[in-house]
């Protein structure tokens, strides 16, 4: 009887914890509008949409994808998947399973999942929806444009006009992220760390998420990288944190230039 | 009367019909080499394919005959150019299929595909097992997709006017055709003009070192076009210094832009020095090599020729995308492979025969990614990009971040795709870098020693279109899928 109530609050629990995850996983604007009343905002935004299509399609799959191992049932398949979905987009971090005893496809939705991050003004890490939204349309429309090269296409985000400069950084901002993740696995593999692992410590330090892949998954620990390693994965957090550009600003000569 | 913006479907039946004879025309080169070597067997199975291909072909043409082909549009020109390379790639695999040398015809549409994607992916076990006539035919493969057959075309048969200009845009990406010549059968003309120099010239220097011809030829075929098929199991890891040196040097010489080759013909020798996406080129490899060679002469106990050689071979290999090999890099540190496998991405110069990102892509957006910074610290001026002392116009940044975006996209899903059909973490990621880049040989199962054999039928499919995308780069591609393609 006891041991009933106690799985029951931990299901309880576990919702509660997926309910607040998404919920900061939101643009806290969209939260002074709830607060407001102002619903119509709140439908109108294409971040949110896109936010919750991600979370869904992704549980959906991976629901599916986990679905045949013999110890899940439906309704905890799909719980395992949602908060697993959850935890990781909107880089959280937080585990109720090993997700790398799944198979192998699985737990990569999981880690492709580990750089797009939560909605923008939000405590979540990671590149962020709006970016990965615009960035969606913006290939639309870069292939729109190799027919029609001369016609002026162009980008709209909440019925509102996206600038060229604004995607061009959005875009600069994508390949620096890419190349910093490139850059960190690097490093990790020449801490000794192996493939899986290298490329996941340095995608889920920059992306604030924590738990990864490989000796640095979710029943495993940070402790075995060497010291140099983990000051490494301590700047490259602050990096993701600070959304790249301020710490690298500093770094950057033009900066001190007066 | 169709409406102005209205798809041509004959126009492309028609255009590709010319192609797959033109294809059919080229399987008959390796008959001489069967006769040669006595190989019956293969001899009716060239005769077989190519018969089927010039049927195919001509039956395309017939059926369309009366149609004029002198408006290609911007959609017709790359509708043909990706249908083109799918049905070469299609009727490439005859051989193979039919002679039961691949005898699983996925398995030959495979090897087929890397072979005028010009990734040098193979699925074979025993290379050295195949006929001579086979083994021409698929490096043949390889010499057709460098320069382009469709530029191959222009440059031959002089009735496509001016819509070849349309193709050549979607065949070869990056070269302004008006550069070499105001026409676009000139410039066609000059290209593989200097393609074949460049072939023939490779082929008297291996020659000179010992190499027989028939292996020379093909060796050619396959560093030119920055392919990496060899004749050999063990790629080119048992022939001497002197050749791999050659070799080294025409892999660069085939991942340069062709623009630069024809500058160097007309003695302008300034504008190579000048050119930034070549020095780039040239720093990134003599960067990689020296820190390949000192790191592998710290930990391994070789003499220093042969490990320069080593390295300077592997970083080169993958930079211009060809892939072939003289050491198992897998056995260096992780940290070294890993670097390769880094380099899988960023591919010769533009308007090379190599595949990946392109060095003037990545210079560029090296170079704004540093002016952003300065935007950042004064958000209103205006700080434009400089290549070549030229400023590089907003649109055009935009235009290879938009690339750069969805080549890692792809990347991604492609990897995604691998792991559903059972790879593990490093090949899945491997074999998706390794393909889209035209590279070759990647990481983990799919290594330099290991071929693609044992990849799932399904997972081969995948990789063979991702090799294609790679070769057109993307976007041409990705643009038939998206539904305003078809719109009036």
């Amino acid at each position: 009887m006891h041991q009933h109530r106690h799985i029951q609050w931990r299901l309880i629990g576990k919702l509660l914890g997926m309910l607040f995850m998404m919920l900061a996983g939101v643009s806290f604007t969209m939260h002074y509008f709830l607060i407001k009343r102002q619903f119509k905002q709140l439908l109108g935004n294409e971040e949110l949409k896109f936010y919750f299509l991600i979370i869904l399609t992704c549980t959906l799959i991976l629901t599916i994808s986990i679905l045949t191992l013999d110890h899940y049932g439906l309704e905890q398949a799909f719980r395992e998947s949602m908060f697993q979905v959850v935890a990781i987009t909107t880089t959280t971090g937080f585990v109720t399973t090993n997700y790398l005893q799944w198979p192998g496809q699985s737990w990569f939705l999981l880690f492709i999942l580990m750089f797009t991050g939560g909605c923008i003004g939000s405590t979540g890490g990671g590149i962020k929806m709006i970016r990965i939204w615009v960035l969606i349309k913006n290939t639309r429309l870069e292939i729109q444009r190799l027919v029609h090269p001369m016609a002026v296409i162009p980008l709209k985000l909440d019925g509102k006009v996206i600038p060229q400069n604004v995607t061009t950084n959005f875009l600069a901002f994508v390949f620096l992220y890419v190349l910093l993740v490139f850059t960190g696995a690097a490093v990790m593999m020449g801490y000794g760390l192996d493939f899986a692992s290298a490329a996941g410590a340095s995608i889920a330090t920059i992306g604030n998420i924590g738990p990864a892949i490989g000796s640095v998954g979710p029943v495993e620990n940070y402790a075995h990288i060497p010291t140099g390693g983990k000051w490494f994965l301590s700047f490259f957090m602050l990096l993701g944190r600070l959304e790249l550009f301020t710490v690298l600003l500093l770094l950057s000569p033009s900066f001190w230039k007066r | 009367m169709a409406a102005k913006s209205e798809i041509n479907v004959k126009l492309i039946i028609k255009f590709t019909g010319i192609l797959v004879m033109m294809l059919s025309g080229f399987m008959l080169l390796s008959l001489p080499w069967s006769v040669y070597y006595g190989e019956t067997h293969t001899i009716s199975s060239v005769l077989i394919s190519a018969g089927i291909t010039l049927v195919s072909g001509l039956a395309g043409v017939l059926a369309t005959r009366r149609h004029d082909h002198r408006n290609i549009g911007k959609k017709e020109g790359y509708l043909i150019v990706t249908v083109a390379y799918l049905s070469i790639s299609f009727f490439g695999a005859l051989p193979f299929f039919i002679s039961g040398a691949i005898p699983v015809f996925s398995d030959a549409f495979f090897e087929a595909t890397s072979g005028i994607a010009t990734t040098g992916a193979t699925i074979l076990i025993e290379i050295e097992a195949l006929s001579k006539g086979l083994l021409f035919w698929r490096s043949m493969t390889h010499w057709l997709g460098g320069m382009g057959i469709i530029v191959l075309t222009l440059a031959i048969l002089p009735i496509l006017g001016v819509g070849g200009m349309q193709l050549f845009v979607a065949e070869v990406p990056g070269t302004t055709p008006s550069r070499l010549h105001p026409r676009i059968t000139q410039t066609a003309k000059r290209l593989w003009g200097i393609y074949v120099g460049l072939t023939l010239v490779q082929t008297a220097l291996l020659m000179l070192g010992g190499m027989d011809f028939f292996h020379s030829l093909n060796h050619a075929f396959s560093t030119v076009a920055t392919g990496g098929f060899s004749t050999q199991n063990d790629s080119i890891a048992g022939y001497s210094s002197y050749i791999q040196y050659v070799i080294v040097l025409f892999m660069i010489l085939g991942a340069t832009s062709f623009s630069l080759h024809y500058y160097v013909l007309k003695g302008q020798f300034g504008k190579i020095l000048h050119n930034e996406e070549f020095g780039f080129f040239l720093k990134l490899m003599g960067i990689f090599t020296l820190l390949f060679f000192l790191a592998l002469l710290l930990s391994q106990q070789a003499g220093v020729e042969s490990t320069f050689r080593k390295s300077l071979f592997q970083v080169v290999s993958i930079v211009t995308t060809t892939g072939f090999v003289t050491t198992d890099y897998m056995e260096w540190s992780g940290y070294l492979w890993f670097f390769l496998f880094l380099l899988m991405f960023t591919g010769g110069c533009i308007g090379s025969t190599a595949g990946g990102l392109k060095m003037i892509r990545i210079l560029v957006l090296v170079k704004n990614s540093r002016l952003e910074f300065r935007r950042l610290l004064h958000p209103m001026a205006v700080i434009p990009v400089r290549v070549n002392k030229k400023t590089i116009p907003p649109d055009i940044i935009h235009n290879f971040l938009a690339f750069f975006l969805a080549y890692m996209l792809l990347f991604m899903a492609g990897s995604a795709v691998m792991t559903m059909f059972g790879l593990d973490f490093a090949s899945a990621i491997g074999a998706t870098a390794a393909t889209l880049g035209n590279v070759g040989p990647a990481i983990a199962h799919v290594g330099p020693v290991d071929s693609y054999a044992g990849i799932p039928h399904g997972a081969k499919w995948v990789l063979s279109v991702f090799m294609i995308l790679g070769r057109l780069e993307i976007f041409t591609v990705l643009l038939l899928l998206s539904p305003s393609f078809y719109r009036k």
